[in-house]
């Protein structure tokens, strides 16, 4: 009898059941434009980001100490993980395994671009995403393809990057601040202008990236290729890991 | 082998009952030892065949400022409150103790630290000098309000590059992951493992990083055989195809070495913290 109405009162005391949403479609928002630093302006036409999973956390400290504290100016900061271990928060849902989302302009005829990716959500608010790179199936060495043209002076500078990420290279902390509570579709966006104000200026990614000197156009086998030196690679591959240019919200 | 009458169980169960009962106001203590060791990259060296570009890595000084060392549970012990500056360096070889505290017997599973700047009062132990006074390591920290000190010099063929760095970074290790049990009147150890292997590290979140030296020597630009923070301030590694930072507003050599002299603390060997 005791036994019975101990377990009625643990029972009374559980928190109520979460309710998870199986299949939440996430799509890819429309490119943008915008300026570089050195004055160019970038017409992005294509952009295929391939990825091999995607966490949706909740108290992620770790982005917000990122996002909030200035460079190395840390009051106190908290040892949160050995290198080379999620600092993303609670994870609360996931978009397990490969997909490649395709990022186009809005002005394209493809205006509603279909989902490259479901997730499993648990319902409620939402903080951050974190998502793991990984190599697109029509070019396996490489995880980004970035197409498109900068304009400056009267000039047109094209421009075709492939971007190679390490195997398991993630982005953590993606800005992802919405409330999740039922299948609506989710949208991924990818920003080349940063939406976060450094130094009176909004970064870029191609802001130390000179099109008319850094990058040529040589013809290979009968095909035009672009070719830039390792350390433009670099770089670019290195502001490409950065959350600034990434962010999921809800699509209404 | 022992056999078991009905009146050694009859004591055997007055015995728990007085356990159990009669010291209901007096907790049961054990004491924990607490220690430091940065291992034997710190006691030796980090030998070439270790660090990818073939380096030899040795330090003279390895001065660590510690304080708020807690076990957590069982009301939170301390086993150090105030600050203390051990040299890691400092001869003879091995863990160096900091203290023995006695604490509520029981199962400890996390345990939490930090790493600070060195404050007013704070004593140095186990200097690396035979020599009685401040080392000029002990100077350097006190001078900059360093919470690590490092001093040492790296060795590959004819080449030598020394190097007296200065962090201040104020790190806050929680979650230490340990399995501990202090037992009545028994003996316990907890030890503060530091991994400098960090500092050298080229790659901020590869769970496979390598340990290099090259491009820190290639910023002695004054070629005096000393690699300074002014000269790694000034190599900016956004080109590099190693050395990768993530979404960190890190673009300068010093700045990434900085960084990671907050992840070298550890507990018991490998444990991790923040887990």
């Amino acid at each position: 009898m005791l036994g019975a109405v101990l377990l009625t009162l643990v029972g009374c005391a559980e928190t109520k059941e979460t309710r998870y949403m199986d299949a939440v479609p996430i799509a890819t928002a429309p490119l943008a434009s915008f300026t570089t630093a050195l004055g160019y302006e970038v017409e992005l036409k294509r952009v295929e980001l391939a990825l091999e999973a995607q966490y949706f956390t909740r108290f992620g400290e770790a982005h917000q100490a990122q996002r909030t504290l200035p460079v190395l100016d840390w009051a106190f900061s908290t040892a949160w993980a050995h290198p080379g271990h999620s600092q993303g928060g609670e994870v609360t849902g996931e978009a397990a395994g490969p997909s490649t989302a395709v990022f186009l302009p809005a002005s394209s005829d493809d205006t509603s671009p279909a989902p490259f990716s479901h997730a499993q959500l648990a319902a409620g608010d939402y903080d951050a995403v974190d998502f793991v790179f990984g190599r697109l199936e029509n070019s396996p060495e490489h995880s980004m393809i970035l197409e498109g043209v900068a304009l400056k002076d009267d000039d047109t500078h094209p421009f075709l990057f492939h971007v190679t990420q390490d195997v398991g290279r993630q982005v953590i902390g993606i800005p992802f601040d919405a409330t999740v509570n039922s299948e609506r579709p989710l949208r991924l966006h990818f920003d080349g202008q940063s939406r976060f104000e450094v130094g009176g200026a909004y970064p870029t990614v191609f802001d130390t990236l000179d099109f008319a000197t850094d990058i040529q156009w040589k013809t290979q086998d009968g095909a035009d290729v672009m070719v830039a030196e390792p350390g433009t690679l670099n770089r670019l591959r290195g502001q490409l890991q950065k959350h600034d240019y990434y962010y999921y919200d809800v699509d209404n | 082998m022992h056999i078991f009458t009905q009146s050694s169980l009859a004591l055997a169960a007055s015995a728990l009952l007085f356990t159990a009962c009669g010291s209901s106001d007096t907790p049961a203590m054990g004491n924990v030892t607490l220690q430091a060791w940065g291992e034997d990259y710190i006691d030796v060296e980090i030998p070439a065949e270790d660090v990818i570009d073939g380096w030899t890595i040795r330090f003279e000084h390895a001065l660590v400022a510690i304080s708020d060392v807690t076990l957590n549970g069982h009301g939170d012990p301390s086993l150090l409150s105030h600050q203390r500056v051990v040299d890691l360096a400092a001869p003879p070889a091995g863990a160096k103790t900091i203290g023995t505290t006695a604490v509520p017997a029981g199962l400890y599973n996390t345990v939490q630290y930090r790493v600070s700047p060195v404050g007013t009062g704070t004593t140095v132990e186990d200097t690396a000098d035979d020599a009685p006074g401040v080392s000029s390591a002990e100077e350097l920290m006190f001078n900059s309000q360093a919470s690590i000190v490092l001093t040492g010099k790296a060795t590959k063929e004819e080449a030598e590059i020394r190097f007296n760095w200065a962090f201040d970074a104020d790190t806050l290790y929680e979650r230490c992951q340990i399995d501990t049990t202090v037992e009545k009147d028994g003996e316990s150890s907890v030890e503060l493992t530091f991994h400098f292997d960090h500092l050298f590290n080229d790659d901020l979140d590869s769970p496979t990083p390598n340990i290099a030296f090259d491009l820190i020597a290639s910023a002695d630009a004054d070629q005096d055989g000393e690699v300074t923070k002014d000269e790694l301030l000034a190599v900016n590694i956004e080109g590099e195809e190693r050395y990768q930072v993530g979404s960190r507003p890190i673009t300068n050599l010093w700045d990434f070495i900085a960084h990671q002299s907050t992840t070298v603390g550890h507990i018991n060997g490998e444990g991790h913290c923040g887990e």
